[in-house]
């Protein structure tokens, strides 16, 4: 291809650019999609005060046990807000890094629906600022700030979420960074993407030939995406473990 | 003997549920206990289920060694696709939440009101919270069918504080000012279950006339 090729030899090089401050959403749904080995990367490259965007900021009973997720990035110092839409264990015997870290007052933590999350991501890959949705109407999350009634119904007013980075996991990709995505695999992925000024792509499968995918077949254009990586096979990569072969 | 010990499983409380659901209906499942009704046997009726995920059209649980590590529900849980199920990413899963194309959603709760309105996304004392598409879901669904848990969860790690003042009160309960960990329905809550017995809301109108 003519333009600069946007396979990246490691997972290190595709992420050495990223400043301190930055904001970055991390793809995945309990660990379907999750950028585990891009995570690593972060927490390698070790950018600060970074705001991070995902669903929650932790795995799930696939990801193998020392496998990175964003309590790694936690831990490491390295953020200073997230936004998910989940910001407690969703069941009493789990334990949060965040947590910890939000009740000494060293992140900020904004909890969002998770629909909400969603939807600012693509207003923002969308050129939209601002939009009005009826999620969290009434509640404490909407207290103190504009709402607005549309046809009788009132909405709350949220605004687009524009990302630096996204760092996502994808199923396969060519070289001019087309993206498929299988199964549930797809969820934040092509929204971050689009949200994103620079796209980071781990692939499962082989780079392939810039034309092999049909393009009525792809899901994420490559004008959206900017660095691919090969995920090696484990134990060099990281990949979701069978469950029954991990404790959750 | 403890209350719990009387009531209904898990499995028997989406049973209940799975009853009302009508052929053809797009029912959403929340994460937890909610998800076993694609477990059920529906018999002749076409149920299409749909995971905040983005996947419409999924079954019952893989068997194990048999999960696609690539397929979750709105649990994380393996599930497996029935035919014509269609994928689609987050921001699609949610606009069909808000333009109202679920027939029904269901959703743990720790407690729900009379009204409609339910605690289900914060305990009394918690950092941060768990809100993940419910709020989303209990502004948009046409019906929306709780499990109602409140013991078990009072059991395992206290009580969300709502529900600590409450907790001698029946499975109806009032309040009108908004509660910790509220999500709002808007008088969307048509069918209550409980471990123990089936209550019907006073907003049961809202229920199709078949069922």
């Amino acid at each position: 291809m003519g333009a600069k090729s946007k396979v990246c030899a490691s997972f290190d090089d595709a992420v050495r650019d990223i400043p301190d401050g930055a904001t970055i959403g991390f793809g995945g749904f309990a660990v379907v999609g999750m950028p585990i080995n891009l995570y690593q990367a972060v927490a390698n490259q070790g950018a600060k005060n970074l705001t991070c965007v995902s669903n929650s900021t932790r795995g799930g009973a696939t990801l193998p046990a020392d496998a990175p997720d964003m309590g790694w990035l936690i831990r490491n110092g390295q953020i200073k807000k997230v936004i998910c839409a989940f910001t407690a264990p969703t069941r009493a015997s789990q334990r949060l890094v965040l947590t910890e870290y939000v009740a000494k007052g060293l992140i900020e933590a904004e909890l969002t629906p998770q629909g909400t999350l969603a939807e600012r991501m693509r207003a923002a890959g969308a050129g939209i600022p601002a939009f009005y949705t009826p999620a969290a109407v009434g509640t404490e999350l909407a207290e103190r700030r504009e709402t607005r009634f549309f046809n009788g119904r009132e909405y709350l007013l949220e605004h687009a979420l524009p990302l630096d980075y996204a760092c996502i996991r994808a199923y396969q990709a060519d070289a001019s960074g087309n993206l498929r995505f299988r199964r549930s695999q797809r969820n934040f992925n092509p929204i971050m993407a689009m949200a994103a000024r620079v796209t980071v792509v781990e692939v499962e499968e082989d780079i392939l030939p810039v034309g092999a995918i049909d393009p009525d077949d792809v899901h994420t254009p490559g004008i959206f995406v900017h660095r691919l990586v090969k995920i090696p096979p484990a134990p060099e990569g990281w990949w979701p473990q069978r469950p029954g072969s991990v404790g959750s | 003997m403890s209350e719990r010990a009387k009531g209904l499983s898990r499995q028997q409380m989406c049973n209940r549920l799975a009853m009302e659901f009508g052929d053809g209906w797009i029912v959403n499942l929340g994460i937890g206990i909610p998800t076993l009704c694609s477990n059920f046997d529906f018999g002749d009726k076409e149920i299409i289920f749909h995971s905040e995920n983005g996947v419409i059209g999924y079954g019952p649980l893989a068997a194990t060694g048999k999960e696609d590590l690539h397929l979750v529900n709105a649990g994380g849980q393996h599930v497996t696709l029935r035919p014509g199920a269609a994928i689609v990413h987050h921001a699609d899963s949610f606009a069909l939440i808000r333009a109202g194309r679920l027939d029904a959603t269901v959703l743990g709760a720790y407690e729900v009101a009379e009204n409609g309105d339910f605690a289900n996304w914060k305990l009394a004392g918690q950092q941060g919270g768990g809100i993940g598409g419910a709020m989303d879901l209990a502004a948009c669904a046409k019906l929306y069918l709780s499990r109602w848990s409140i013991r078990r969860a009072m059991a395992s790690r206290g009580s969300s504080s709502a529900a600590r003042s409450r907790r001698r009160h029946a499975v109806w309960l009032t309040w009108s000012s908004p509660i910790s960990g509220c999500s709002r329905s808007q008088g969307r809550v048509s069918l209550c279950v409980r471990s123990l017995p089936v209550s019907r809301s006073t907003k049961s109108r809202r229920l199709p006339a078949a069922i």
